[in-house]
């Protein structure tokens, strides 16, 4: 609480407050974790039907597409930039000298209002500091970076967002995932991506905040809507098999560790010429991102310790929580190669008690993605 | 004649005839948010005052059920092993998760009634 005039607000905070959302600090935001009907409805009501996130808290920039900042983007960027498609978003990671994972982002090259090439980076609150350090550092020149503060993000996601936001917006439903454009709402550019976190069709909306509240009355027209706090947010990605830094992901974590090698470009990782290559593409590591499902009903936390029937320590619960879709607590862990296969029994130590649960295959919930 | 009070762990504790009938409040459940699984008590088992008892644990967080008084278990509510969200809709009746034999009665004078819980809270 003492804390609390630090944090920062969402610039439609009361709106959420009026909507019944419960707000908890996440990232120095005040976010709303859940609304009235609660996490689990929320959850049901995106995997079956649409569910709308402000995701405002998120960073936002805009880096011009130089050959030059190219170059140094890719020291610390995986991926192939300068054969990036134009109106094309991609998944990786920022990454520091031993290989371990800054941040994750998605990266899209588009064009701007004058028709100049520029990259757009979504990034983690939680990194926001550390993110604009090394990215400034690497471009040596701060004035290349583009904070997005004027616009909010908004995800839109489920089966029938797409119907939903080809009614506000023309043109959208040509967009398939991981691509990108920029569309009109009110007479004003918005920039839309056909992408999310949550494994199911859908948008994130980046919009001016002077008209975003528009936007938001506009969907939420549609009564099959709900507002969607980060705690179903949470839950989707987890059943989604998607990573969140901070659980997952952190500076000691490498891509190699956590199956996220599909994320870095196959040149790249030929060429070995981002910092770090050597530690990530030498093979040698031991661990392996897995998905349990709990044979039992109490739920497996991030941090709890996993062991073999052994008694054998092997590893650590990344991600967990109760999968409203399968009905029963799921997690994700980061344990020990040889107990990766499917159908692998493994207990979970869970307040003193040993818990059995299964290894599964991840994603828990098929994606859902147009492509 | 049936007094009921509450906890610093946010529990309350219906008494009639020295039998106490335990649950979480309802400020309680409406923190925990959706609850998806209940540890139950140990049935017949002798208990002190601030014991853990069992577990609560919503789609958020896991929390701690403690016995707000010494005593011995009689009876757990087994209908919330089936239907743990029933807490979130109904904590302060038929969601009580024990009922439980006061050994000694002195002990619920450090206990709130409704107007003190109330201020905890506010």
């Amino acid at each position: 609480m003492l804390n609390e005039k630090k944090l920062n607000r969402l610039n439609l905070e009361n709106f959420h407050i009026e909507n019944g959302a419960k707000l908890i600090p996440f990232s120095n935001y005040n976010m709303p974790i859940n609304y009235k009907n609660g996490i689990i409805s929320e959850h049901n009501n995106t995997r079956n039907s649409c569910g709308l996130f402000d995701v405002s808290h998120m960073l936002q920039l805009e880096i011009n597409a130089t050959n030059d900042n190219t170059k140094k983007l890719e020291k610390i960027i995986p991926l192939d930039l300068n054969n990036h498609k134009l109106w094309k978003s991609s998944y990786s990671f920022i990454l520091n000298n031993e290989g371990g994972i800054i941040d994750d982002l998605i990266i899209s090259k588009l064009l701007n209002n004058f028709g100049d090439p520029i990259y757009y980076l979504v990034l983690n609150a939680s990194r926001r500091n550390k993110d604009l350090k090394v990215i400034s550092e690497i471009l040596n020149n701060k004035k290349e970076i583009n904070e997005k503060k004027q616009c909010n993000l908004f995800a839109i996601q489920g089966p029938n967002s797409r119907k939903i936001i080809s009614k506000i917006i023309p043109n959208i439903n040509k967009l398939r995932f991981m691509e990108i454009n920029n569309f009109k709402f009110d007479n004003t550019n918005i920039l839309v991506s056909c992408s999310g976190y949550t494994g199911e069709d859908g948008f994130e909306i980046s919009i001016n905040k002077n008209i975003s509240i528009n936007l938001i009355k506009k969907i939420l027209e549609n009564k099959e809507v709900s507002l969607c706090g980060l705690g179903c947010r949470d839950i989707l990605r987890l059943e989604a098999g998607l990573c969140l830094y901070g659980n997952e992901l952190n500076e000691n974590t490498k891509p190699n560790d956590v199956n996220l090698m599909w994320a870095i470009s196959k040149n790249r990782l030929k060429n070995k010429d981002f910092i770090g290559a050597k530690y990530i593409c030498n093979n040698s590591n031991n661990k392996v991102r897995v998905g349990l499902i709990s044979n039992n009903n109490s739920i497996p936390r991030s941090n709890f310790e996993v062991f073999d029937n052994q008694n054998k320590l092997i590893g650590n619960i990344t991600s967990g929580s109760f999968s409203p879709s399968l009905k029963k607590p799921i997690a994700m862990a980061i344990i020990e190669k040889n107990f990766s296969n499917i159908n692998t029994e493994i207990f979970i130590k869970n307040r003193g008690n040993m818990e059995p649960a299964t290894v599964s295959k991840i994603p828990f919930i098929s994606h859902k993605y147009k492509k | 004649m049936t007094e009921k009070k509450y906890t610093q762990d946010h529990e309350w504790i219906e008494i009639t005839d020295g039998v106490g009938k335990v649950g979480i409040t309802d400020n309680a459940q409406e923190q925990l948010g959706d609850v998806v699984f209940f540890e139950l008590p140990e049935l017949n088992k002798s208990v002190n005052k601030g014991d853990q008892v069992g577990v609560v644990e919503s789609v958020k967080a896991a929390s701690e059920l403690y016995s707000p008084v010494s005593g011995e278990i009689l009876e757990i509510n087994e209908e919330l092993k089936n239907n743990p969200s029933m807490v979130n809709s109904d904590a302060e009746n038929s969601a009580w998760f024990m009922k439980i034999k006061i050994t000694d009665t002195n002990e619920l004078e450090d206990l709130m009634n409704f107007e003190q819980y109330k201020k905890l809270i506010s």
